[in-house]
């Protein structure tokens, strides 16, 4: 009987260890980030999610903005320090239509945090400054709210992908909507990276 | 013991918070008890409930007060950050102190932030400080701020005397590939390879080469590499196959010709299973020939071989699909 119960007990043993091994071979799985609103003034909403205007064609994606255009700062929305990387070359804009709407393929001077199995996280339309650059940081000003590529009125467009396909859980499983707020501390999704 | 009830979180969560304290106090609190101790939102006051948590919370405390402090240095002044840091003798603290400084020097971009915390890190007499003001770094873009500021690396820390600093180490540098970089950052990998190959201790190096991406190493790192393939330990040489099946297809002759070359002369069992692990990664379908090829050479292998080939046939497009059917496949 004893013999038996502690043949048990090393089969479990045996099992668990077996497991742990497994997940340490194993990478580590994919992990929602929070992201935060890019603009630090409280008026900051959100203007677009799935659908453009919330009634118009599809969009997919979060549109964030404050009414204004090269003033305030842009910043990174990802909670917690990751590299953003710069995808540049467009001249500032603020008006309205765009005068060159196809920039970097209608992103304009944009960000990407590229996270693993194909997952990013973007942020589009930057007017670039000085602290505009390639970096890794912690909700750090990556420009200005601005109105470069494909924009019709100055916002950030914020959207969460996997090989390039937009999805829209990260924010809906928060509840983000038309008219939420983008204020830097308010949560507005959880995107995969 | 009146409990202590920060007023430092925004108004809306505090007005639901206060509303929340109210209902559970008027439904469990007999009357006349004191109401909760309101704690100023100060730093001191902050730190001292980060004191309390850290050494009598429960982890989620500890998680939380960790986070909450660090969000609040976002706000606060830096130098009573810097004084508290300074002054502070618990491991614990330090390294939430020194996290939040971090934070707020990632946050500015203000890498002066960051001095005190090496500073403490490099020149503590107790290892169990220097260790935590290591830790203070993790989840920053360390090796980054570690290079724009010279002097010292990771390979200084990993030749520690103290383990715990050689643990603070291989945690910063595995956080940041995995959190900061999700493994596409050349800087962060190279520094791991170069602090595995000074690292005195063969399981410390073997845990940095099997935690860290290699898929942006450049040629050198590569070498390195390829020399671990004859280190003595067992351990090392199996996570320097494993690491050199990552490398970019640009060094992927270098790494295969290394591996090959090595499996004949490899003596342990487990160490061929790896350098067997490494080709498939390295090559995936392409990897058929070169595994039919050392067939021959260690028959106590060839299930293992057949387990690689029948995953190979199912053209699985990743890596991680691959390892997840080899596992399943096992012998």
């Amino acid at each position: 009987m004893a013999m038996t119960r502690i043949t048990k007990i090393v089969t479990r043993i045996a099992a668990i260890a077996a497991l742990a091994t497994l997940s340490a071979a194993m990478p580590a799985p994919l992990e929602a980030a929070t992201a935060r609103g890019p603009i630090c003034e409280n008026i900051a909403k959100v203007g677009s999610t799935t659908y453009y205007s919330c009634n118009g064609s599809s969009h997919t994606a979060l549109d964030i903005s404050n009414q204004s255009c090269s003033e305030w700062n842009a910043r990174g929305m990802i909670l917690g320090t990751v590299n953003y990387k710069l995808y540049s070359g467009c001249a500032n804009n603020c008006a309205n239509p765009p005068p060159n709407p196809n920039c970097n393929g209608g992103a304009g001077n944009y960000y990407v945090v590229s996270g693993a199995s194909g997952w990013d996280f973007r942020q589009l339309h930057i007017n670039t400054n000085t602290s505009s650059a390639t970096k890794s940081c912690d909700r750090c000003a990556l420009g200005l709210v601005g109105s470069t590529g494909q924009s019709y009125g100055a916002h950030v467009h914020a959207d969460n992908r996997q090989y390039g396909t937009r999805k829209s859980a990260w924010y809906t499983s928060v509840g983000t909507t038309c008219g939420s707020s983008g204020y830097c501390e308010n949560r507005v999704g959880t995107p995969t990276l | 013991m009146p409990r202590a009830v920060s007023t430092c979180a925004p108004r809306a969560a505090r007005a639901l918070a206060a509303a929340s304290l109210l209902l559970v106090l008027g439904a469990a609190e007999p009357q006349g008890q004191p109401l909760p101790e309101r704690v100023d939102c100060a730093l001191p006051a902050m730190v001292d409930s980060l004191r309390g948590a850290l050494q009598q919370g429960s982890p989620a405390l500890r998680r939380y007060m960790q986070l909450h402090i660090k969000e609040a240095a976002l706000s606060f002044p830096a130098g009573e950050l810097r004084a508290l840091f300074a002054a502070e003798r618990d491991p614990a603290m330090l390294e939430a102190l020194g996290a939040a400084l971090a934070t707020k020097a990632s946050h500015s971009e203000d890498l002066s932030l960051v001095d005190p915390i090496l500073d403490r890190a490099r020149s503590e007499a107790d290892p169990r400080l220097r260790a935590a003001s290591l830790a203070g770094m993790r989840g920053t873009a360390s090796v980054e701020v570690l290079q724009k500021k010279g002097g010292v690396s990771y390979e200084d820390f990993i030749r520690d005397p103290s383990p715990e600093v050689r643990t603070a180490a291989v945690d910063n540098l595995l956080h940041e590939n995995d959190k900061v970089h999700f493994g596409h950052d050349r800087g962060v990998s190279e520094a791991a390879i170069k602090a595995a190959a000074a690292s005195p201790d063969p399981a410390t190096a073997a845990r940095l080469l099997t935690g860290t991406s290699m898929e942006q190493v450049g040629p050198e790192a590569v070498q390195t590499l390829v020399s671990q393939l004859a280190s003595r330990s067992p351990e090392l040489r199996a996570a320097a196959a494993k690491a050199l099946g990552g490398v970019p297809a640009a060094s992927a002759d270098t790494a295969q010709r290394a591996l090959v070359s090595r499996y004949p002369a490899e003596s342990e069992h487990a160490v061929r299973a790896a350098i067997l692990e490494g080709l498939v990664h390295l090559r995936l379908s392409g990897a058929a020939p070169t595994l039919q090829s050392l067939r021959s050479v260690d028959p106590t292998l060839a299930l293992e071989i057949d387990a690689w080939l029948k995953v190979l046939a199912m053209h699985l497009q990743e890596w991680t699909l691959i390892l997840r059917e080899k596992q399943r496949l096992a012998p």
